[in-house]
């Protein structure tokens, strides 16, 4: 392992499982959440840990807290300085306005590839 | 006014000019067939053409670059691409235009109209029947891909509360130093307030850079794709501003606006400075506002950036400068005779005229040597010809083979470069065509599928030096010898690598196994060899059998002036060229010896040369006959090294060459001659003319063991 860990919050198992297998296979400590709250109660266990945190890689569309009301309790805790990727699809181009509105740091659309992935994780991860 | 023939002549030598750079610029164009700036070029090239050709009423000319031009405004517009087969239509364009221009408008032959009748008709194909089908190419094209060495000036100044967007921008400049160069880069400090008023999670930074890169625009653009929005982020190619890596902005810039620019000083400590009325820089220094080194470097680079600037070119016809070199050289001539004239006469004492004499020749060589330079011209416009000769043979032939030109910026005298096209044609040629195999046979022998060809000029000890390698399947020694045999020439299996490469360059030899259309017999190496002997080069082969061959030329840097050594011979005094002699000894007694059959063989450090006796070869009297008393002058011809028996060495000159052949005739073994401070007139002696005059032309070298 690199010694990064990289949160990603999604509803649907086989996004999250291929961004998990992407982003282990480069060495990447990965921690899954299935939605927005899912997503604040790992953050919440991750700081009673003291585990640091390298980025957050979340949907949009999502039940219990979308990725925009995750995205602004972020910026309210001790995580906001962590950079945020949105996940958006091609028909959702306003959605990724909103998710930099609310303090995202970047977007990937869905479909993408590994390399895609890579790309933009190691825009924000050194 | 101009008349109007003399605008047809610029016309036409204007036309040749674009056509040339159209050629290289197709070429290129092939390998990046989405390269904005190339196909601009084209377009603009072609469009210049028809304007040209307009003003000239050559109709001719004008449909067909009319037709052109609508073709490449849709290449252009990315609606169609460049493909193989439209390169290919665009040459035979340059070709058939380059052959038009040389016709007279009004009587163009019949079957050049009815060629270029064929050319506008393939041209007109292009207007919108055939469009691009291959999608993923357009979409790069209207994704403003660009390739090619640029430089792009990057400013960036994001939100003081970027870092809550989880964005450093560090991180960026990073990521832009893996795409490129940061030749020089600048941080804004000026919004930072005191340190007890700044904000950890704030930045008060911001950068400007200029990135040398040759990444596609969009690469760039990409690194600042979720930035661009919020932040200012602006990037500009700013590659015309730069010529040879230099910065151009700097030449009219004063160095405090330099400085300040690039954050070395702040506005305040510069207007103090000027304040002052001293040099700037030396203010800045002086009062440790600015670090030597760093000053150093900016001055070095607005200087380079003035010449640069500075450097404009003006067009003179060569028959001008002709004449001039000539009056140059006859007065260097004149001032030597008149230094003679003083030194013998009673005014040899006298300071003052000795120093006149003195500060004149100096002035007269410096002129001289000037007037040689302006004659000089780099080799890039002939190498660069060659790299469609490759493209068409390696075509013609099934094979794939990469040109690589270097040196292309070394200067040589035009004259010479006017007679190097001729003989590198067909050493590349001959590279192309006989020494790099067929693909199947490269893979084979573990090479890969693509042959390679080299093609460099560089400056060694005064000589220019041009150099064809391939790394084909080099010369096979056994073959060439068996192939002597059969042609009767005699050879031995001691022969040195050079003596039996030499038999390469003898008429009518070849060691090609089958004759191709394309080099046909022998690739007249021979005429390749007399081309290079009369530029008084030389030329040497190096091989080795399955990894490749080299022909190196060395050439003369000009042609109006040679280094020379006087010799006395009888009565007369010889110059001969310094370039072929290796050195002047007294021999021994016992150090020549006559073996029947060979003539006269003198021993130098353990090698029997042959004795060429001048005086006798060139008819003259009174001159020493014992070689004891007497000089001989070791020399290598290129091909082997002899001995020229001379009565004494009297010393190097500079001579200026007068042609024999303008004034008189060509004479055997004489390459022209040069007049003497005296007054009298030295004969140029030509090596490989007296060598041919001793042995004759066809024998080869024969080694006495």
């Amino acid at each position: 392992m690199n010694g990064k860990t990289i949160m990603i919050v999604d509803d649907s198992a086989t996004l999250r499982a291929s961004v998990n297998f992407v982003l282990s296979e480069a060495e990447y400590t990965v921690i899954q959440a299935k939605d927005g709250m899912d997503g604040l109660a790992k953050l919440r266990d991750l700081q009673a840990a003291g585990t640091k945190l390298d980025m957050i890689i979340t949907d949009i569309n999502m039940p219990n807290l979308d990725g925009i009301g995750f995205i602004t309790e972020i910026k309210k805790s001790d995580y906001r300085y962590v950079p945020i990727l949105v996940l958006t699809t091609e028909s959702e181009n306003a959605k990724k306005m909103e998710g930099k509105a609310a303090g995202a740091a970047g977007w990937l659309v869905k479909p993408f590839k590994p390399e895609q992935l890579l790309w933009v994780v190691k825009k924000f991860v050194r | 006014m101009l008349k109007k023939d003399e605008i047809y002549r610029v016309f036409v030598e204007e036309s040749r000019e674009i056509l040339t750079a159209l050629e290289t610029d197709l070429l290129d164009l092939e390998k990046n067939i989405l390269d904005e700036e190339i196909i601009n070029r084209v377009f603009r090239a072609v469009h210049t053409l028809k304007g040209g050709s307009g003003m000239v009423e050559f109709s001719v000319l004008t449909d067909l670059a009319h037709e052109w031009e609508n073709v490449l405004a849709r290449l252009r517009a990315g609606e169609i691409k460049a493909s193989p087969r439209l390169i290919s239509l665009f040459l035979e364009a340059v070709d058939t235009l380059k052959r038009l221009i040389e016709q007279p408008p009004a009587r163009v032959p019949e079957a050049l109209r009815a060629e270029i009748a064929r050319t506008i008709d393939q041209l007109r194909r292009y207007h919108g029947v055939e469009t691009v089908s291959d999608a993923p190419a357009r979409k790069a094209a209207d994704g403003r891909e660009k390739f090619g060495e640029k430089y792009l000036n990057i400013v960036m100044k994001f939100r003081p509360d970027i870092y809550l967007a989880g964005t450093d921008p560090l991180l960026l400049i990073k990521e832009l130093t893996e795409q490129g160069e940061i030749v020089r880069l600048r941080c804004d400090t000026d919004a930072l307030p005191p340190l007890d008023q700044m904000r950890p999670d704030t930045l008060y930074l911001s950068w400007e850079l200029v990135l040398r890169t040759e990444k596609p625009f969009s690469a760039i653009e990409n690194i600042f794709i979720f930035v661009r929005d919020e932040n200012t982020i602006l990037i500009d190619d700013v590659s015309h501003r730069f010529k040879d890596g230099v910065d151009m902005l700097y030449a009219d810039k004063k160095l405090g606006e330099i400085l300040e620019e690039e954050g070395l000083v702040d506005r305040h400590d510069l207007e103090e400075a000027i304040g002052e009325q001293k040099r700037a820089g030396e203010i800045l220094l002086e009062k440790k506002k600015l670090d030597s080194q760093a000053l150093d470097e900016v001055l070095r680079r607005q200087q380079r950036s003035k010449e640069i600037a500075q450097t404009s070119t003006l067009r003179v016809d060569t028959g001008k400068l002709d004449k001039l070199v000539n009056l140059v050289g006859e007065m260097v001539i004149g001032v030597a005779r008149m230094s003679q004239t003083v030194q013998s006469g009673p005014l040899a004492h006298n300071r003052d005229i000795n120093d006149t004499i003195d500060h004149l020749e100096r002035i007269s060589r410096d002129v001289q040597e000037q007037v040689m330079r302006v004659r000089m011209v780099p080799v890039e416009a002939t190498f660069r010809r060659f790299q469609r000769v490759v493209r068409d043979i390696a075509g013609d032939l099934g094979k794939k083979i990469n040109l690589y030109l270097s040196g292309i910026e070394t200067e040589i005298d035009k004259t010479v470069v006017e007679h190097l096209d001729d003989p590198l044609k067909h050493l590349i040629r001959n590279a192309v065509d006989h020494g790099i195999e067929s693909p199947e046979d490269r893979v084979k022998r573990g090479k890969p599928p693509d042959g390679t060809v080299w093609l460099r000029a560089y400056q060694q000890e005064g000589k220019i030096i041009i150099e064809v390698e391939d790394d084909g399947s080099g010369i096979d020694r056994e073959r060439l010898l068996r192939k002597a045999k059969d042609s009767g020439i005699a050879v031995s299996a001691e022969m040195t690598d050079q003596e039996l490469y030499a038999l390469l360059f003898l008429p009518g030899f070849s060691t090609a196994k089958k004759v191709t259309e394309l080099s046909g017999r022998g690739v007249g190496l021979d005429v390749v060899k007399r081309n290079i002997e009369s530029l008084r080069g030389a030329i040497e082969v190096y091989s080795e059998k399955g990894s490749g061959t080299i022909f190196r030329l060395k050439l003369p840097l000009t042609l109006a002036i040679i280094d020379g050594m006087r010799v006395a011979v009888g009565s007369e005094i010889l110059t001969i060229p310094l370039l072929s002699i290796i050195e002047a000894v007294r021999p021994s007694p016992d150090g020549i010896k006559t073996i029947e059959g060979k003539g006269e063989l003198i021993e130098f450090r353990g090698e029997y040369l042959p004795l060429i006796r001048l005086y006798e070869i060139l008819g003259f009297e009174g001159a020493i006959t014992n070689p004891e008393e007497a000089i001989v002058i070791i020399l290598e011809s290129g091909i082997r090294r002899m001995a020229l028996l001379v009565d004494d060495v009297i010393g190097q000159h500079q001579a200026v060459i007068k042609s024999l052949e303008t004034n008189f005739r060509r004479i055997e073994g004489v390459s022209g001659a040069t007049i003497l401070g005296d007054g009298r007139v030295s004969i140029i002696l030509d090596i490989h003319g007296i060598e041919h005059l001793a042995f004759g032309g066809h024998r080869t070298s024969e080694v006495v063991a």
